[in-house]
């Protein structure tokens, strides 16, 4: 403290007033700077809330059945050539309860030569022409299903299902479609080094994007599973002949928001 | 006789020397006596200064008026928020992201005409709790101003930050949505969740909705408060149309009419600022997915096709539920 004192004793006049506004400076920068930046950064008011998740997307049958009410077993093939009438089923997307956006994808392996086809379909009455019948398992009801109409249209026009991954290449020598085995789908699936799947059990993914709600309740879908006669016709002759024969193949619909 | 002035010459000059430095001795106790009062002001002032910041600090969480808390202000106003009422249904995630300097808002059910007073995050009854947000639900919430001067201009400014929860090793982090790779969301959230200065329960029509300056923020501005010391209430509406008709179109109201004995229907619209649908069509980005300003779309061309461009809000509804969690809504104020 003598030593302070000394040496500001040393000081001249002018020295002293020097050091008298360097130290309150400093002081009131000390004070000044945390100050105000509270004052400048601190009327600020918050809250946190959540955006709910929307209603998780469900597939029902038709009349809005429990799913395993579709049932796609039994078709008989040699009458779809014979008529050229496909077989016909009906389900259904419900949304919950708000409307949405979606995407309809079937992804189906490739071992009778069928082919997809999906509409937007409506509730009918039997006098209909053309209608889809659904009935439930147990046979308790029967609905009638017609294609719908869209606005502007006069005929009902199917919806455009995409096939994300089919090898059209090789239509004439295997009489349908393939999916690829080299493309990223293939190596989403499989291990390349390991496996080794047959080529018809490969799925080729179709999809329909950015379907709109048009009933909270249920939207209706009918689905015709036919025979592409036009390969039939090509020279092809063995494995798109249509023989009820016991093959089996694996159709998954399933159904996402559209996001993107 | 010389010798005698010499020596009285001298006599003088050492009385001179003398004084001199009783003098200079005087003035340097002067000087220093000084120097110590100039100090001893400067440590009182300091000490002053920091009690009172104390002061100012500590008084923020003292209760001035009945149902409200003193919380944030300036020199010129103090901001405050309702007591009762609760933090909010998401408050542990607030925690996460909380800004120290800022004070929580508080929630309450719904009020004596029927309207949320909270976003969706109201905490009631133990084990019954808002949920959350979604197309269609509106409300609004408080906050008062006591100006502490006879009129002060202020300045909100609203920030509605989108969120998502991560949890890694039981351990919850909120990760903001980003700016660029989720630039169309944080465009979604300004057209379809509004805000608006005012809302008219008897015909459901908004009005004063407070514009986005940027595309984070929206500035309400220039709000003069006059009456020094008087708590102003203020509400700020919030809504999240269920449809795009909603918005642009009118909708009706039915109230019976005694003196007539009939039904009388009015349609009203649903915000009456004159510039709200010139907002929507300068805007597009912000309320249809997919639509931007170089389509140059108007109310009319929307009414046209309204099954796209509706479809189109719907799908931009769906890409906010899709992917943002948590909203985070805050308020700055300031002196305009």
């Amino acid at each position: 403290m003598k030593k302070v004192k000394e040496s500001l004793d040393k000081l001249t006049t002018m020295q002293k007033i020097e050091v008298i506004i360097a130290s309150i400076t400093t002081v009131f920068l000390m004070i000044a700077v945390p100050v105000y930046a509270w004052f400048s950064n601190t009327s600020k008011v918050e809250t946190m809330t959540k955006v709910k998740e929307p209603a998780n997307l469900d597939i029902c049958a038709g009349d809005g059945d429990s799913v395993e009410n579709f049932e796609l077993s039994n078709i008989d093939l040699e009458d779809i050539q014979k008529t050229g009438q496909p077989k016909c089923y009906v389900f259904g997307v419900v949304t919950g309860n708000l409307k949405t956006f979606y995407d309809i994808q079937i992804a189906h392996t490739t071992n009778i030569p069928f082919t997809y086809t999906l509409y937007r379909a409506e509730e009918a009455t039997s006098s209909d022409t053309n209608v889809v019948i659904y009935e439930p398992l147990d046979g308790t009801k029967t609905k009638y299903y017609k294609r719908s109409v869209e606005e502007g249209k006069t005929t009902p026009v199917a919806l455009p299902l995409v096939d994300l991954n089919a090898d059209t290449s090789k239509v004439s020598h295997y009489g349908r479609k393939l999916a690829k085995t080299d493309d990223r789908f293939y190596g989403l699936g499989y291990d390349n080094e390991n496996d080794d799947p047959e080529i018809y059990a490969v799925p080729i993914y179709s999809q329909v994007q950015e379907l709109e709600t048009y009933d909270v309740d249920h939207d209706f879908y009918i689905l015709e599973i036919g025979w592409d006669q036009t390969n039939s016709g090509s020279g092809f002759s063995k494995w798109n002949a249509a023989k009820n024969i016991k093959e089996t193949d694996i159709i998954y619909i399933t159904a996402s928001r559209t996001t993107e | 006789m010389i010798s005698e002035v010499g020596q009285m010459n001298e006599k003088n000059n050492i009385n001179l020397a003398d004084s001199a430095s009783d003098e200079l001795l005087e003035r340097k106790k002067m000087q220093k006596a000084a120097l110590i009062k100039m100090g001893a002001m400067l440590v009182l002032s300091a000490i002053m200064l920091i009690f009172s910041s104390i002061a100012w600090f500590t008084s923020n969480s003292e209760n001035t008026v009945n149902g409200m808390k003193v919380s944030v202000k300036g020199p010129e106003y103090e901001i405050s928020v309702l007591t009762s009422g609760t933090n909010g249904v998401y408050d542990d995630y607030l925690d996460l992201v909380h800004d120290d300097t800022a004070i929580v808002w508080k929630m309450k059910g719904t009020d004596s005409s029927g309207l949320e007073q909270n976003m969706g995050n109201y905490y009631s009854i133990e084990g019954v709790t808002d949920d959350g947000i979604e197309p269609g639900d509106s409300g609004y919430i408080t906050f008062f101003v006591t100006p502490r001067v006879d009129s002060v201009d202020l300045d909100f400014t609203f920030e509605l930050l989108g969120y998502n929860a991560e949890t890694d090793n039981n351990e919850t982090t909120m990760v903001q949505i980003d700016p660029t790779n989720d630039a169309d969301v944080i465009n979604y959230l300004n057209g379809h969740i509004l805000l608006f200065e005012d809302y008219d329960p008897d015909t459901e029509t908004y009005s004063g909705l407070i514009k986005n300056t940027t595309s984070l923020s929206r500035l309400l501005s220039n709000k003069t408060y006059t009456g020094k010391d008087t708590p102003v209430e203020v509400n700020i509406y919030w809504v999240w149309a269920e449809n795009l008709s909603d918005m642009i179109n009118t909708h009706e109201i039915t109230v019976r009419d005694d003196e007539q004995d009939k039904d009388i229907t009015t349609a009203y619209p649903f915000c009456d600022d004159s510039d709200f649908a010139t907002y929507i069509e300068g805007h597009p980005q912000y309320f249809m997915k997919g639509v931007t300003t170089t389509d140059n779309v108007t109310i009319s061309t929307i009414n046209n096709n309204y099954q796209y461009y509706g479809g189109r809000y719907n799908l931009a509804d769906n890409v906010i539920g899709a992917r943002v969690r948590f909203l985070l809504l805050t308020m700055t104020v300031s002196v305009s």
